[in-house]
């Protein structure tokens, strides 16, 4: 228990629920550079590599085996190695020195040396880096779409909505593995009633997902999952020659595949042979790319804690994504598990993904509650999005996301829902009810939604995957039921196995099933006015977020109160201990609310009342030829028979000022508009009162708000410029006198 | 790149003829919606002119599985994972891969793992070499 009541406050933030451990190289615990990482070294004797990373080939483990058969370009692996790794690494960096000029020579590096040739970058570096070397050159995004209860109707709405804000993959899992060709199904109906052209997948077991993808019921696959150590492969249940043989397998069916591998697995499972995160993590990559895999997600993955928890953890989880790229692979680069209890630390590691843009910069976007979210993951989700677009809009980075409308979003999250009805009734499936499909539209997570007996449904879907029925039925069957979009869209989707262009590199399709991938659309960076640029219609789409609006539009009165003043002519120099009011070239006019929506009638009417509670004449003078406070409360001063005047802006900015002070200066300012309350206002006309009657006055307090000038001023900004419009140099203060006070 | 060639699916359906209209009127099964050898080699050719030779080395795999049937395949893949076959099992998978499915390169695949299995000890229990 900290003594400092600082330290106290401190030790509460969420920063310090999460764990932070100094290095254990013996245990893997370390990113970089453990003791017993091997230093760079290829050795070729009659085309077969004899050493390796220091290694006589007598000693080559399992992995050793499969990376020194598969992995290396020969051809260049003797130039590559004999290439200072500094030199490498500014190669990375540099705008002059084409992707491919790179990529050429990284084929050709071994896992120690890619370790090192990283090992020069620092963040920003990275982040250059990998907005030159990702595969392809528009960035995407994945989001996961999942449910506790694995509900159809919300799986499919959810899909729906994720396609419709633009995810370019969907991926789910189940709850109950007998679930798998359900969901796969739900989220194949759904995503293509959001937005043609999401790619999906189903993660589940191995031989199952081959079962999904035969039964046409996804287009990829990424759960392949591959280690840097030969315990932690073969703990995991197979080995290289096994997931290369998948990869193989899927890519035969028209499957889109990538390998997942990510830093931390081989510590986790207490196999990292005393070896770093990043070597091991290269050594994967180096796996993924012998075994002929288009891609990887990594980025650590669902162990993001444990690199999160050493120095240089977050640099290092860049620094993999980076090699991934550097071997020409498609990377989703994590942000997927929980990285972070605190808000700040989330951000900033996302920004090493988010501002260079990857392949898939998320390997899921929870877009559903976390509470739903069967991965264990949703470091942002559902209730994030709107921060997520903020920043699209803040950086003017593409995010692969873009804003949408409430009511257009629920017509699209009930369609689907309302599709996949319809494929149900045609498998003959338990049905979804029409308040499933309500709720699936209106609620929050599946807490919400109505259960479903899981016998009866468990059974249907073991019936579905054994039996002979397959995608195909369900295109039928939308089409004869009104849902020829859908149907369209799914059957257009299991067109395109048969030409297979989306199983190249990177490759998604866009909403007209035309393909990007590392071969039509290639990354071509090579600095600026090269490379993605987000420009045109795209960046006017997030630049229109709902919530941003119309500043040109005038103001609409909240309260409904509004002020009508009549004018009676000049206003002249009057005399006794009155006060005169002035107010701004808008109020009453244009404006008719301050800045903190007030309205300007209750306003005037309390200053007013302030004023006759001290048994003094007021008179109301509206200043045209300026809308300066100061010179506002200069020109009332000027006309009141005491000399004193309440200078006041329609935006409800306040001032008394006495005749004889310098318009700049006065005896009482009340800057924050926002922090004025009718009450102030009523003490200020007493003030102002008791200050023509020459008396001593309190001045008036009002509380600070750190806040205020965040919250409004861009309100402030706007209210001013439309006062400073009403502004007519020439014409001379007018008296007014209050004609209509509309009622509530 | 598709439009430059004539693809057919893997039941030898023109692309042209796989159609909405046909197959909401009943027409079709998934392996007409299954990619062809053909195609597979084009984008393995693809690949490799990209630079991209393991790739294009799966997808050259991968055209050969393409007329292994779906239990086959999911045997094999069974018989590759660490503990689960022996070298004779492993052995006679490739053999069947060679003869029967005209898979040479996924044969190569399965010997090589047979071979390497055996050095470190990943064959079925008291199967350490044939």
């Amino acid at each position: 228990m900290s003594q400092s009541r600082r330290f106290a406050v401190r030790a509460a933030r969420e920063v310090n629920k999460d764990t932070f451990i100094q290095t254990w190289p013996e245990a893997g615990l370390v990113m970089l550079g453990a003791p017993a990482d091997p230093h760079p070294s290829l050795r070729i004797e009659g085309g077969e590599i004899v050493e390796m990373d220091g290694k006589p080939r007598e000693q080559f483990d399992l992995i050793d085996t499969f990376v020194a058969r598969h992995s290396f370009r020969l051809d260049v692996a003797e130039e590559a190695m004999a290439t200072d790794s500094l030199h490498l690494a500014r190669m990375l960096v540099d705008i002059h020195v084409p992707r491919a000029d790179v990529i050429r020579l990284m084929n050709g590096l071994t896992a120690a040396k890619l370790v090192e040739v990283v090992s020069h970058l620092n963040v920003v570096e990275m982040m250059m880096a990998l907005q030159k070397m990702r595969v392809r050159r528009t960035p995407a995004n994945q989001a996961h779409v999942t449910n506790r209860k694995d509900s159809p109707a919300l799986l499919a709405a959810d899909a729906a909505e994720a396609a419709f804000r633009g995810f370019a993959e969907i991926e789910t899992t189940v709850g109950v593995a007998r679930y798998a060709p359900w969901n796969a199904l739900a989220v194949l109906v759904g995503s293509q009633t959001g937005r043609a052209g999401v790619l999906t997948q189903c993660a589940v077991e191995e031989a199952m997902s081959l079962r999904l993808a035969m039964k046409g019921l996804t287009t990829y696959a990424e759960t392949l999952s591959v280690y840097g150590t030969d315990r932690a492969f073969t703990d995991g249940d197979d080995t290289p020659w096994s997931k290369g043989f998948l990869a193989s397998a899927y890519a035969s069916r028209g499957v889109k595949i990538r390998f997942t591998s990510g830093t931390g697995s081989e510590a986790l499972m207490a196999h990292a042979n005393g070896h770093s995160m990043l070597y091991l993590e290269a050594l994967c990559l180096l796996i993924t790319k012998g075994a002929g895999s288009q891609g990887v997600q990594n980025g650590s993955i669902s162990c993001i804690a444990l690199p999160e928890s050493l120095p240089g953890g977050v640099a290092g989880v860049a620094a993999e994504n980076l090699l991934a790229a550097m071997l020409d692979l498609e990377v989703a680069t994590g942000n997927d598990a929980m990285a972070s209890h605190s808000d700040i630390r989330k951000s900033a590691k996302l920004m090493l993904q988010f501002l260079p843009g990857s392949d898939f910069i998320f390997s899921g976007y929870s877009s559903i509650p976390k509470q739903d979210n069967m991965f264990g993951g949703g470091n942002l989700d559902a209730d994030d999005l709107d921060d997520y677009l903020v920043l699209q809009r803040d950086m003017k980075v593409d995010g692969g996301l873009r804003p949408v409308r409430e009511e257009e979003t629920m017509a699209v999250r009930r369609r689907a829902a309302e599709a996949l009805a319809v494929v149900f009734e045609a498998f003959g499936f338990p049905p979804i009810t029409r308040a499933e499909i309500d709720q699936a539209v209106t609620g929050y997570a599946s807490a919400d939604m109505p259960d479903r007996n899981m016998a009866a449904d468990l059974s249907a879907a073991e019936r579905f995957l054994a039996g002979p029925e397959t995608v195909l039925t369900a295109v039928r069957a939308l089409a004869k039921n009104g849902f020829a979009d859908t149907a369209r869209n799914i059957f257009e989707i299991e067109r395109q196995r048969v030409i297979g262009d989306y199983l190249q590199p990177a490759a998604i399709f866009t909403s007209d099933f035309d393909v990007l991938s590392g071969v039509t659309d290639a990354n071509d960076y090579l600095g600026p006015g090269t490379g993605y640029r987000l420009g045109g219609r795209r960046w006017q789409e997030i630049c229109d977020i709902p919530q941003a609006y119309d500043p040109r539009r005038p103001q609409t009165p909240a309260s409904g109160i509004t002020l009508e003043l009549e004018e009676c002519g000049e206003a002249v120099a009057g005399g006794g201990p009155e006060v005169v009011i002035a107010l701004g070239p808008a109020f009453g006019t244009r404006l008719q609310q301050t800045v903190n929506d007030l309205p300007l009638a209750a306003v005037l009417e309390q200053i007013l009342a302030g004023i006759a509670d001290e048994g003094v004449p007021a008179r109301l003078v509206k200043v045209y030829r300026t809308s300066d406070l100061g010179q506002i409360s200069f020109e009332g001063s000027r006309l009141s028979g005491s000399g004193i005047a309440i200078g006041i802006q329609s935006k409800g900015t306040t001032v008394i000022h006495r005749r004889g002070l310098l318009p700049l200066n006065n005896l009482e300012l009340f800057s924050q508009a926002s922090q004025l309350s009718l009450d102030h206002y009523r003490r200020i006309g007493r003030n102002a009162a008791g200050y023509a009657l020459g008396r001593p006055v309190e001045p008036l307090l009002v509380p600070v708000d750190n806040m205020a000038r965040l919250k409004y001023i861009v309100k402030t900004t706007i209210l001013h410029r439309h006062e400073t419009e009403c502004v007519e140099p020439s014409r001379p203060p007018a008296l007014l006198r209050v004609k209509l006070r509309s009622p509530v | 790149m598709s439009a430059s060639r004539s693809i057919t699916s893997k039941t030898g359906v023109p692309i042209e003829e796989l159609v909405l209209e046909r197959v909401a009127g009943g027409w079709g099964d998934m392996a007409d919606f299954s990619i062809g050898r053909e195609t597979l080699l084009h984008q393995a050719d693809a690949a490799a002119g990209g630079g991209r030779h393991q790739v294009a080395q799966n997808f050259r795999r991968a055209a050969e599985l393409v007329g292994v049937p779906d239990d086959i395949i999911l045997r094999i893949y069974e018989a590759l994972r660490p503990f689960r076959a022996t070298q004779a099992e492993l052995r006679t998978l490739a053999t069947q891969l060679r003869l029967q499915f005209h898979a040479p390169e996924c044969a190569r695949w399965v010997e090589e793992a047979a071979e390497v299995y055996a050095s470190r000890g990943l064959l079925k229990a008291g199967e350490h070499s044939g």
